[in-house]
């Protein structure tokens, strides 16, 4: 296992090396081509860049507000200024599912665009049903108790954010004890690819309603109708603002990271949102 | 828009590879701008069909009679990139993806492990095989 392999998600290393031959044994290169921000930084694509540059049409960046959010952690996310550098006539577009008028100007200019075409809308999720509670390390009597309140609303589910892996199987025990939680599923780093995928099929299915985790489940916002527990107190820390990775087990001063604060409704703000599942039988 | 070449072959090429018969807003623009060469920003809730966006612009391309080189498209997250490989592979389209890091320096990951441990418990969202997340 080597280190630098911990900044990949969610992939078995096993598995990471097999496609990865796969992909790069072809003999000639496929049009659309998927990399990891640490994998563009590689010696190999760095001279592929250099040598065989000119065939490249665009430049594609998902998830762009992780230049910014990411890049004390993963600072070859913000390194792709370098791009610019090696082939100025590449084009890049650049996606985002949250991006703040101060973030899209501090990408802009990293990034060096030259006047980029702005294809911008709402960002309104009116599906997704949240509130995030803090909660004990150990499920209390009334978060038990309001989670079975969310489970007797229509499609309502429940994801536990847990620190640890540990504390995750705890809740997960007890909660598959209870009649109302059998079917809780769990979820971390640990769990095969396999058993990742099915987790997170019987969630979408709504089989599954209610999801120990710890933050290797990051895709909350795939899951509409959610309640975020999060089975830690909220801590405002320097190092941990900004971190909008996972906004769900980041934390800001007002308790609701500035993301979460976008994906609502605009009939339904955050605090209104939040009202509106306390006024239900979340309490 | 409708009669520039670009839009016409991005319709044409989302109806025939995609079975997209009405593009959602914003991809046509960003088609358009990938082919122009322009650079272009693209800020849309999730499921809005985003990835649609660059993933149209090898085919329209062609469809134009144009070289079509790569697209290179940075993911961070290794799931989604595995996932969208698999669906564009579904479509009968070719993609690949690189996630190996094999050839990097692991300072990164040894210094933020040696020099402070509240950085590591920070940001464990990112560690996920450690024994934290």
């Amino acid at each position: 296992m080597r280190p630098a392999r911990y900044l990949l998600f969610f992939l078995s290393h096993k598995r990471a090396k097999q496609t990865n031959k796969q992909t790069i044994q072809q003999k000639s290169l496929r049009p659309l081509v998927y990399l990891c921000p640490e994998t563009l930084m590689t010696p190999r694509w760095a001279a592929f860049l250099k040598d065989r540059g000119s065939a490249i049409s665009l430049f594609v960046v998902d998830e762009f507000h992780g230049i910014k959010d990411l890049a004390a952690f993963r600072p070859d996310y913000s390194a792709f200024g370098n791009l610019r550098t090696f082939r100025p006539e590449v084009p890049f577009m650049l996606l985002s599912g949250t991006a703040s008028p101060s973030l899209k100007e501090h990408v802009i200019q990293s990034l060096g665009l030259r006047e980029p075409r702005m294809i911008e809308d709402a960002i309104d999720r009116p599906l997704l049903f949240w509130r995030l509670r803090d909660s004990p390390a150990h499920l209390d009597a009334p978060t038990l108790k309001a989670i079975d309140n969310v489970l007797a609303q229509k499609e309502g589910k429940v994801m536990i954010f847990s620190k640890t892996i540990g504390e995750a199987v705890r809740n997960w025990r007890l909660l598959k004890r209870r009649e109302t939680t059998s079917k809780t599923a769990l979820f971390h780093s640990r769990n095969t690819d396999t058993k990742k995928e099915a987790v997170i099929k019987s969630a979408m299915s709504g089989e599954c309603r209610v999801i120990c985790c710890t933050s290797a489940l990051g895709a909350v916002s795939e899951f509409p109708s959610s309640v975020v527990e999060r089975t830690w107190k909220n801590q405002t820390n320097e190092n941990q603002r900004g971190l909008t990775f996972l906004p769900f087990v980041s934390s800001s001063s007002m308790g609701f990271p500035a993301p979460l604060q976008t994906c609502c409704s605009k009939e339904g703000a955050p605090g209104e949102t939040n009202r509106k599942l306390k006024s239900g039988a979340c309490n | 828009m409708e009669e520039c070449p670009i839009a016409a072959a991005c319709v044409s090429v989302a109806k025939e590879v995609f079975s997209i018969h009405n593009l959602r807003f914003g991809q046509l623009e960003a088609v358009v701008s990938a082919v122009e060469k322009q650079d272009s920003m693209i800020v849309l809730p999730t499921g809005a069909g985003k990835s649609r966006c660059f993933q149209l612009v090898p085919s329209v391309l062609k469809r134009l009679g144009r070289e079509s080189g790569l697209v290179i498209v940075i993911q961070p997250l290794i799931a989604l990139l595995r996932a969208q490989v698999k669906e564009l592979e579904g479509l009968g389209l070719s993609a690949g993806f690189d996630a190996d890091v094999e050839d990097r320096d692991p300072a990164i990951l040894k210094k933020a492990r040696s020099s402070n441990l509240d950085f590591c418990k920070t940001f464990t969202p990112l560690l996920p095989p450690s024994p934290l997340a």
